[in-house]
């Protein structure tokens, strides 16, 4: 039999959050006014259309009193207990007094699991208890989960109250637990059945196989749009008499226009991966938030990508494994003068390229004439804005919980390549340096995907600010 | 094949528009019916099956193919007017001198065969230098005409992609080449043959550097090694070789027999042509074009998109599948603030469910009021409903004001709503009813909290309902 487990509890504790946070479903309805969810909803974990788990959203208990008391009419040994339960939901079917403990109860007397979600946020009450008692009645397996809605901190009070109705208690805020919680749950779950660890077990691996997926798409992607944004370039036919200052405005308008719109696909399918879909729709007003500033303003250049002197490094660093590789076929006879001249003239570029953003040529047509083209951007500083834009944007949807509803934002504080490692920007720094000068191969496509997979993988580093919703 | 990796290549830049949730979907669903094949089999089984409808374009592929063929064609059709120009111009006899094949073998087959060994040394596009070499000299490539020519009239970028190292594009350039060549030694050969056979050719050698017939002859003799053994009569003797030499200025002086024998040289002539010119560049054909099929193949999973459609295919689809509750509609009706909630000794507080603590209720009263309520009274939804109601009924009979103080942080659930019935039922409709939320210190709930109270408790429709926060409270005079 599948794993059921019925999310119940008090109206407004977070119930739907944690099925959404659990589910990874931005659509499940979430609101401050209690009555929100008013049937049993099924949410099923599925690996290939094959369940694994179900997790039911319930309604909150609205006369627990009321459930109790006619429990506690009937007379009957402990053992016939559940029964009695069954019985009251066949009893009450329609009748609207008792339609959302109905709801609630009918998942756990069809035998699911139960998850009863509290507010420790909010003192504990001894109302609470006509609840608890309830759901003792049923027999089910059973597990209170101590949601955090606000600031208060009532943990240990609630702790005490739920050890007398649950053997397992645990803390879990539903809209900031991280993946990693979300497994420790899951697998908190096993613990309440013995036959329900293999299905579990299962949900696991596939949804950390799954992250993993996760994180490998996202860096392909990332690396396929730096590729592109990398080597656009905008063409227009140039007359002979024409100014062309006012032509070059006009397609380095448009050059930035397809960069853009680029990194947004680039952010969709990031969004998409991690099921966020659900943001687009907020896009117009986030996006400005979401990365602080426009992807061509310079102030956000200062923020995204390398500082001058870390440019200035790169430079020199690279420009100096190139000119080293010149003496070693050489065979050091140079005495190492191919490195210095390398260094300096990597630094020199990425000192004095600082400013310049884009190439700008005149070509000759074949049939006459002249075409102007802008493009592809040469300033060595605009693949790191663009990774590091990509990463925080990674980072703030991977760790983007469901339960969340307002819209994507972030401040950053703080150059957001200031932690990358040296070796993985010495790396990036030489794949980056050839992207302008032409489409790069399969192989440098690959490398720059693993590079950057890498940096998506220690997304718990400092990848650059501060993020706050 | 080419068709096909072209046409998906393009298909899969335009469906980068769909959701990619719709393509996990779509994707794994068509990868689990597919056989566990190579990468590429799967990719094209998955190219007959997906519904290319809604963003299908033209498909370019069989496009590009046939141009392809016709560019092949071309190219052939040039080598071998090329060829058989170059073979005209170099077997011209005028009858004065006999044919120089040291000048001949030079022009058909030296010069190609240099080219030969520059082509075959830059082919691998990694060593550095040569590749800036390749570049330089790739735009005499008649290959490289031929294909940018190809991505302009299909609208695709094959070849755009040669400086990036790009395979397939490199093995095409050689198959287009040599096709070139072929088609040039073709020429050659077959002009050679029809002047051969149709006009009388007479070679000899001839040079100004003082070389005796003997080095000649074992020139010759190197050249001719691989056939001699089997094909003695294109073998030149040494007795033929010192026949052969000329002066032009002695031109004049060949008589029949002597032109006849210098007519021997025929059929080294082709052999030489064949060997060193034609059969390299057929080889060097069967090799690219080799190649080339391995780089059409890798065309295909060297794609970026074809990654990661593959990562679709392969891997299973991890999720949620659930019912979806809209969320309500969200009332407009609430119950009104009361114009004052004054207390005096006509009133009844009720604290509910421990908002505040019983014990401390007098003191909150005082301090938040200065004034004392008529009753204080505890009740909760732990005691029964004839327990309430015995409580209620304990109540004086003046009543005017009864003021519920509740847990502002919990919502109004129905229970409390049933416990207001019974106080309305006991109190008869003339009392005033006051539900006042506190939050957990005992004091007003948040604007938004108390607006939850107050759409919720609208659903009793009694007039004299009222919800009120802690700080309008006051004591009153009367």
């Amino acid at each position: 039999m599948i794993p059921a487990f019925a999310v119940v509890g008090h109206p407004n504790k977070g119930k739907s959050s944690i099925v959404a946070t659990l589910a990874e479903d931005d659509d499940i309805a979430i609101g401050s006014a209690p009555g929100t969810t008013r049937h049993a909803n099924r949410h099923s974990f599925t690996i290939d259309g094959e369940p694994q788990y179900v997790l039911i959203d319930t309604p909150g208990f609205q006369r627990a009193r009321g459930v109790l008391d006619w429990l506690e009419s009937r007379e009957g040994a402990a053992h016939e207990r559940a029964g009695f339960v069954e019985e009251f939901v066949t009893e009450h079917q329609g009748d609207e007094r008792f339609h959302d403990e109905c709801e609630l109860l009918r998942p756990i007397v069809e035998g699911a699991g139960i998850l009863y979600v509290v507010d420790g946020a909010k003192p504990y009450g001894p109302e609470y208890e006509l609840e608890m008692q309830v759901l003792r009645w049923t027999g089910r397996p059973r597990m209170a989960l101590i949601n955090l809605i606000g600031a208060g901190d009532y943990i240990e009070e609630w702790r005490q109250a739920l050890g007398q109705y649950f053997s397992i208690v645990r803390v879990f805020d539903a809209v900031h637990a991280d993946f990693n919680k979300r497994v420790a749950l899951l697998r908190a779950f096993a613990e309440l059945e013995e036959s329900w660890r293999a299905p579990l077990e299962r949900a696991v691996a596939a949804l950390e196989s799954e992250r993993r997926h996760r994180r490998d798409r996202c860096a392909q992607e990332i690396a396929d749009s730096l590729v592109e944004m990398m080597t656009m370039t905008e063409r227009a036919g140039l007359a002979d008499d024409a100014d062309s200052s006012e032509l070059q405005a006009r397609l380095t308008q448009r050059l930035q226009n397809r960069i853009s719109a680029r990194e947004q696909t680039a952010r969709e399918v990031v969004q998409g991966v991690y099921r966020h879909a659900g943001l687009q729709g907020e896009e117009d007003a986030s996006a400005a938030r979401l990365l602080g500033t426009e992807l061509f303003a310079r102030e956000g250049w200062e923020l995204f990508g390398l500082s001058h002197t870390q440019l200035l490094m790169s430079g020199v660093v690279s420009g100096a494994v190139a000119g080293a590789g010149v003496d070693a076929v050489l065979g050091g006879a140079t005495l190492l003068l191919g490195a210095g001249i390398g260094a300096i003239v990597g630094g020199v570029g990425a000192w004095f390229g600082g400013d310049e953003l884009a190439r700008v040529k005149v070509l000759g047509q074949s049939l006459g004439g002249r075409t102007l083209q802008v493009g592809p951007v040469t300033n060595p500083n605009f693949p790191w804005v663009l990774l590091g834009r990509a990463l925080v944007h990674h980072r703030v949807v991977a760790e983007r919980n469901h339960a969340r509803r307002e819209a994507l934002s972030l401040a950053v504080d703080q150059h957001a390549m200031d932690a990358l490692p040296e070796d993985a920007r010495r790396r990036l720094g030489g794949l980056f340096r050839a992207l302008p000068s032409g489409e790069p191969g399969p192989g440098s496509r690959r490398a720059l995907s693993t590079q950057i997979g890498e940096l998506l993988e220690a997304d718990n580093q400092e990848v650059g600010g501060s993020l706050r919703d | 094949m080419l068709a096909v990796a072209v046409d998906i290549r393009r298909w899969l830049r335009g469906d980068r528009h769909t959701p990619f949730a719709e393509r996990l979907d779509r994707d794994r669903e068509i990868g689990r019916l597919l056989p566990a094949d190579t990468d590429t089999e799967r990719v094209v089984g998955w190219w007959s099956r997906v519904d290319r409808g809604k963003c299908a374009e033209q498909p370019q592929g069989e496009r590009l193919g046939s141009m392809r063929r016709i560019a092949t064609a071309i190219l052939f059709a040039m080598g071998l007017g090329l060829g058989g120009s170059v073979a005209g111009v170099a077997l011209g006899y005028q009858g004065d001198y006999p044919v120089n094949l040291l000048a001949l073998l030079g022009v058909v087959v030296g010069i190609p065969l240099i080219l030969l060994i520059v082509t075959v040394m830059l082919l691998p596009g990694r060593v550095p230098g040569l590749a800036a070499v390749r570049d330089a000299v790739s735009g005499f490539n008649p290959g490289r005409w031929a294909g940018a020519l190809l991505d302009r009239l299909a609208g695709v970028e094959l070849f755009a992609a040669l400086r990036s190292g790009s395979s397939f594009a490199r093995w095409q350039l050689v198959v287009f080449s040599q096709w070139l060549a072929v088609g040039f030694f073709v020429g050659v050969l077959g002009i050679c043959w029809l002047l051969i056979a149709f006009t009388d050719l007479a070679f000899g050698w001839g040079t100004t550097l003082q070389i005796d017939a003997t080095a000649v002859f074992q020139w010759f003799s190197v050249l001719s090694e691989p056939w001699s053994g089997w094909l003695p009569v294109a073998a030149p003797s040494l007795e033929l070789v010192e026949a052969s030499r000329f002066y032009r200025l002695q031109a004049g002086g060949i008589n029949a027999a002597r032109a006849a024998q210098l007519g021997e040289w025929w059929p080294f002539v082709l052999m030489t042509i064949f060997a060193y010119g034609l059969l390299p560049r057929l080889l060097l054909l069967a090799v690219g074009g080799w190649r080339l099929q391995a780089a059409t193949r890798s065309l295909l999973r060297d794609d970026p998109e074809v990654t990661a459609l593959l990562d679709r295919l392969n891997t299973p689809r991890v999720g949620f599948e659930g019912e979806l509750e809209s969320e309500p509609k969200a009332t407009d009706e609430s119950v009104p603030a009361p114009d004052s909630v004054a207390v005096d000794v006509n009133t009844v507080v009720v604290i509910w469910n421990e908002a505040i603590s019983v014990a401390a209720a007098g003191q909150w009263l005082q301090s938040h009021l200065g004034a004392a309520a008529g009753e204080l009274v505890g009740l909760s939804v732990l005691q029964s409903e004839a327990e309430q109601r015995r409580l209620l009924a304990e109540l004086p009979e003046d009543v005017q004001r009864f003021v519920v103080i509740t847990k502002g942080w919990e919502p109004p659930l129905l229970e409390f709503s049933d416990f207001l019935n019974v106080v309305r039922d006991m109190l008869g409709s003339s009392v005033s009813l006051m539900v006042v939320p506190v939050d957990v210190n005992g004091m007003s709930v948040l604007r938004d909290h108390r607006a939850v109270w107050s759409r919720a408790l609208a659903h009793q429709h009694d007039p004299r309902l009222y919800v009120a926060a802690a700080d309008e409270m006051s004591a009153s005079s009367t």
